[in-house]
């Protein structure tokens, strides 16, 4: 069976709130289907802690799939969950976050419009709990969005929903350990321009962060 | 003065990983300090031990200018460990740790034979510390050193912050007997000297300081914040910080029944 | 009449509508005019000829002047804090209106201001009493705070879509009356009328737009349902920190845009060579940037060298550099840019030059890039710098580009450049350098400027006609030229005339020429040492605390003029007691008097002294050896 769109949760250190973004994953999930998709839900424990282990030990019985790899990085996590991926669609989650429940639905109804060259962004960014904070992604189509700028700041995180093709041509880029957090979704965001990708917004959606990486501004 | 036993008094060894230029005046200095000792007419042994050594680093010690210092080679990837390792190699009575980016005072390894051999005349287990440490290149700060016997000394304060900086001059049977712990990441090095600091102490070791004496330490990052609370954690767990026994920690002249 | 009252006049005569004729025009509007007047928002909207009619910098007073005279008539904006159809909305909202005829701003200013109706987008009162609860006890409405202090300094955050500039604070800018948004506020002034609104204005009222979206009922839905999985939210919406929505608000937006037209500007689309310099103004480091530049464009060709102006914008003498040779400021494009931006911007435009070789020459945001990304960088290009002197601070302790930036950049250059032998020597053993390393040290003679200027035999001359004895000093009047050592030579030797040219540079002395001995006269500044009355003095004294081989002592040996200078730095590589009157003691003013009296005493040694200087610096200071010797580094560079 292919879905038509792949939620993977990459779960690394996150301990117990790795159970809250998998209750919003499976909200999310179940939000889709009920608009008619067929979705899987992945959670992917790349080099997870015990604590985090624990968090996600019963996702099986959630109805979601299981994946393990020794590799912490998340680059290379990412790149790992696309693989394991079997949707035309993935979207991929951090186990530190939450995805608002209508997320995978209205991410899928943007995406379907042009699906190989559309990443799709949640219209707000909800960030709370160092610094509480809104940020808005902009949307490419914006004519005051002029592409050089990403040189000098990253302006699109890489909690995204792109087609499973998307992803595979632009793979994320796997850093070492001296990469600051949020380096890695500016590297791809520079990588995704280059490869004449667009950005868009799926209204009324939102992602729920603790904080800002530094890079985002 | 000097003794008559055929060891030297005192073993420098100056670890280098990575460094190259940056150790010029570190080298000056110790130089200037071997100098200096050597007029007193105390015997040194110098060694530059190379861990790991980048190729660059062993080039710049290669020249024939350090042609007077031994290079000795490891392959351990640890300064904790390097020490250990140059310690059971170092014949010295006494070892004194130079850090390759690091500058001691003229007078340091001078001084602080003179005082480690009074103590020991005193029949006093002791460990010399620098009266100053003066940070330098990334913010400039000074840190008194505080010695067990001050009445500002408290115990209790070793749960915070590490009392005694690991370049110290040290009898070489304190370093068999305590050992650096290896590096567990993410401990790091600071954390080292500090269960080093504290094991010394409980194990009856005195930490006293060499008036006017300074070494100059440099340094270049200074982000310990989250870093520095996992090190607390740990030194909570070290045996001779339980709550019921700190408080006999450092007791000049008393080693805790936990040693 | 002042100007101020002038318009103060015209301001009631414009700003009273019919209706509000028999009012008296209240002092307190005159005032509230002042606070808000931005001559630099005000230019824009002119036409080249208005702003040439106003002058380079018109000051408030002017602009207020002309802005009631006719921009006010024109619609055009006089302050950047006012934004017409906010006024509009706001006052509808307390059931006003503009009456007919009636300007605007000036409606606001005498009738909004009353309401505390804030005309702008830019301000949010509330969020800004909340954030700086210290204004709680402001004595006046919390506008006046921003237009007065607020908007020309950095901390103060106005509104929750956040500060709107790039958070470098900026000593002038309330002098000047340029609130630090000015530049967001410009940006793509092009495309935007700038009577009615702006990039930055557009771009705040989309981020309180998007903001206000959160109350929309899907979006608050889908809030409510997250916050039953996850409380820490904090739901319903309570937000502290600024919101942010790119393209506006994004710093990289406006730096791209400055990245792009600096290129534009350049002309050039890659060049071999880029020197990086500070700025432009008597120095000597300013010199020898423009020597090196020289040589290099003699070596390769000028639209192959690129001069890159980082840390101010001031480019006083554009003579120092060769005709032809590109000098691009972009210091005045970095204006409000704070921190690690400014040094990623010259990253980018070095890298978009994709040159062979950058050159650093004194330019602290050089250094930096150089220090901080010089691994990177220096893969793809090389990396050179050019070391004069360390400086000494009031302490005594030495700082400067020697010590701190070049341990940090060291390993990152392809060569390092040197005006001294002695400063090489001490690098070389500070750092107990190795061969591969010193190879890397090139010592340069900086070469002298062409002058057929020739005083030898002037000083047996005037001593045999008896003329009264002229010592010359020249340099800046800074801490570390000493003029307190000549202030006391000029004690000690009350018959001797001290002739001192030059200026202050940096304020770091108090110089009161009343408390001077009556032996020393203060010149003024000079243009060129051959412009000075050399047959007429008998020697030159210089007195500097630290140097490298200063220029004054180069010029001087040049013009064959008697040298007694402190032995510091490079000096010794030049005067010797074989050229001149070196001095060792160089903190004690006797020891000066002594060599003065020394030189005097024998005008026909002194002069042989001068000679053979003159011949030596002729021989090796030549435009033609510097040359020659760039060219073979530039080679060996690229092999």
């Amino acid at each position: 069976m292919t879905a038509d769109v792949s939620a993977v949760l990459v779960a690394t250190g996150e301990g117990p709130r790795a159970g809250i973004a998998l209750h919003g994953v499976l909200d999310a999930a179940a939000a889709a289907r009920s608009a008619g998709l067929a979705v899987e839900v992945v959670v992917l424990l790349a080099d997870a802690s015990s604590g985090t282990r624990a968090a996600l030990g019963e996702a099986a019985e959630h109805g979601a799939r299981l994946e393990t790899i020794g590799v912490g990085e998340l680059g290379a996590a990412r790149n790992y969950a696309v693989a394991a991926a079997t949707g035309r669609y993935v979207a991929l989650l951090d186990a530190g976050g939450l995805c608002s429940a209508n997320w995978l639905h209205a991410a899928h109804a943007v995406a379907e419009a042009d699906p190989e060259r559309t990443v799709v962004h949640p219209e707000v960014h909800w960030f709370y709990e160092q610094g509480r904070e809104l940020y808005f992604p902009p949307d490419q189509a914006d004519p005051g969005f002029d592409p050089a700028m990403v040189a000098l700041g990253n302006c699109w995180d890489a909690q995204t929903f792109a087609a499973a093709e998307v992803h595979r041509a632009v793979p994320h880029p796997e850093l070492d350990a001296g990469a600051e957090p949020g380096d890695l979704d500016w590297a791809w965001t520079r990588a995704t321009l280059a490869a004449g990708l667009r950005h868009r917004l799926a209204p009324d959606t939102l992602s729920f962060r603790r904080r800002r990486p530094r890079t985002l501004r | 003065m000097a003794t008559t036993t055929d060891a030297p008094d005192v073993s420098l060894v100056v670890t280098a990983h990575s460094e190259t230029v940056v150790c010029g005046p570190t080298m000056r200095s110790a130089d200037l300090a071997v100098a200096a000792a050597r007029a007193q007419g105390y015997e040194v042994e110098t060694v530059i031990a190379l861990d790991v050594a980048s190729d660059e680093t062993r080039e710049y010690f290669d020249q024939q200018r350090f042609d007077h210092w031994e290079r000795w080679d490891f392959q351990e990837a640890d300064l904790g460990r390097v020490r250990n390792a140059a310690v059971a190699r170092a014949t010295g009575r006494y070892i004194a740790f130079l850090d390759a980016d690091d500058l001691f005072s003229e007078n340091w390894l001078a001084e602080g034979i003179a005082v480690l051999d009074e103590a020991a005349a005193q029949g006093r287990r002791a460990i010399a510390h620098p009266e100053l440490n003066v940070m330098f290149d990334g913010g400039n700060s000074v840190l008194v050193h505080i010695e067990q016997a001050s009445p500002l000394f408290t115990p209790w304060f070793a749960y915070l912050r590490n009392y005694h900086d690991s370049l110290c001059l040290t009898p070489r049977e304190a370093h068999l007997a305590i050992p650096y712990v290896s590096r567990d990441i993410p401990n790091g090095l600071s954390f080292q000297d500090w269960q080093f600091s504290i094991e010394t102490m409980a194990a009856g070791w005195e930490h006293v300081l060499v008036r006017d004496t300074i070494i100059f330490k440099r340094r270049r990052d200074t982000s310990l914040g989250q870093e520095s609370s996992i090190r607390r954690s740990i030194v909570r767990k070290l045996p001779a910080m339980a709550i019921d026994r700190v408080h006999d920690l450092a007791r000049v002249g008393k080693a805790s029944e936990t040693a | 009449m002042s100007r101020s009252r002038q318009w103060a006049d015209r301001l009631r005569r414009t700003a009273s509508a019919p209706s509000a004729a028999q009012q008296s025009p209240s002092p307190d509007v005159e005032e509230r005019l002042r606070w808000c007047v931005h001559p630099r928002l005000y230019l824009a909207q002119l036409t080249s000829g208005e702003r040439a009619d106003l002058g380079a910098e018109p000051g408030v007073d002017a602009v207020a002047e002309h802005y009631l005279t006719h921009g006010a008539a024109r619609g055009l904006r006089v302050s950047a804090f006012f934004h017409p159809q906010t006024y509009d909305d706001r006052l509808a909202e307390h059931d006003l209106s503009i009456p007919d005829g009636e300007v605007p701003f000036l409606h606001w200013l005498r009738t909004g201001w009353e309401h505390r109706i804030v005309p702008t987008p830019l301000f949010d009162a509330d969020w800004y009493l909340e954030h700086h609860p210290v204004l709680r006890t402001h004595p006046r409405w919390v506008l006046h705070h921003y237009l007065t202090r607020g908007c020309y300094q950095p901390q103060w955050v106005p509104s929750p879509a956040g500060r709107h500039h790039g958070g470098a604070p900026d000593d002038e800018a309330m002098q000047r009356h340029d609130p630090l948004l000015l530049p967001e506020l410009l940006h793509r002034a092009d495309e935007h009328d700038l009577r009615e609104s702006s990039w930055l204005e557009e771009g705040v009222l989309a981020v309180l737009r998007k903001r206000a979206r959160l109350h929309s009922p899907a979006l608050a839905a889908q809030v409510a349902r997250a916050a039953e999985l996850e409380p820490g939210l904090h739901a319903p919406l309570r937000v502290e920190q600024p919101s942010v929505a790119p393209p506006h608000a994004h710093l990289g937006t406006r730096m791209a845009r400055e990245l792009a037209d600096a290129r534009e500007e350049l002309g050039l689309d890659q060049v071999d060579t880029v020197v990086l310099v500070p700025h432009c103004r008597m120095s000597g480091a300013a010199r020898v940037a423009g020597v090196l530049t020289d040589a290099v464009s003699a070596a390769t060709s000028p639209d192959r060298v690129a001069v890159v102006v980082t840390d101010l914008p001031i480019f006083e003498r554009p003579r120092l550099f060769p005709d032809g040779v590109r000098v691009l400021d972009l210091a005045h494009r970095l204006t409000g840019v704070a921190q690690p931006v400014r040094r990623d911007l010259l990253d980018s435009l070095v890298r978009s030059l994709r040159p062979r070789r950058v050159l650093v020459v004194n330019s602290l945001l050089g250094w930096q890039l150089v220090s901080e990304l010089g691994a990177e960088l220096s893969r793809v290009t090389d990396l050179g710098a050019y070391l004069f002197t360390w400086e000494v601070d009031e302490q005594g302790h030495r700082y400067g580009f020697p010590i701190g930036p070049l341990q940090q950049s060291l390993e990152h250059l392809s060569w390092l450049l040197l005006d001294s032998e002695r400063l090489r020597d001490e690098i070389v053993d500070r750092y107990l350098m190795p061969s591969a390393t010193r190879a890397r040290l090139h010592f340069l003679r900086t070469p002298l400027a062409p002058s057929e200027v020739d005083v030898t035999g002037v000083l047996e001359r005037r001593r045999s006609a008896g003329a009264p004895v002229r010592v010359l000093w020249a340099g800046r009047f800074d801490r570390q030229k000493r003029f307190d050592l000549v202030v006391e030579v000029a004690r000690l030797l009350p018959d001797v005339e001290i002739h001192a040219y030059g200026k202050p540079v940096l304020s770091d002395v108090d110089l009161h020429p009343d408390d001077l001995p009556a032996n020393i006269r203060l010149m003024g500044v000079y243009d060129g040492f051959d412009t000075l009355p050399l047959d007429e003095a008998d020697l030159l004294l210089y007195t500097s605390a630290w140097d490298g081989i200063p220029n004054v002592v180069l010029e001087g040996a040049q013009s064959g003029l008697p040298i007694v200078a402190s032995a510091v730095g490079g000096v010794p590589e030049v005067i010797t007691p074989e050229t001149g009157y070196p001095v060792t003691d160089v903190d004690e003013p006797a020891a000066y008097v002594d060599a003065i009296r020394t030189l005097l005493g024998d005008p026909g040694g002194a002069t042989r002294r001068a000679a053979t200087l003159r011949e030596r610096v002729h021989r090796d200071f030549t435009v033609e050896q510097y040359r020659s010797a760039v060219a073979a580094l530039l080679g060996g560079g690229e092999s």
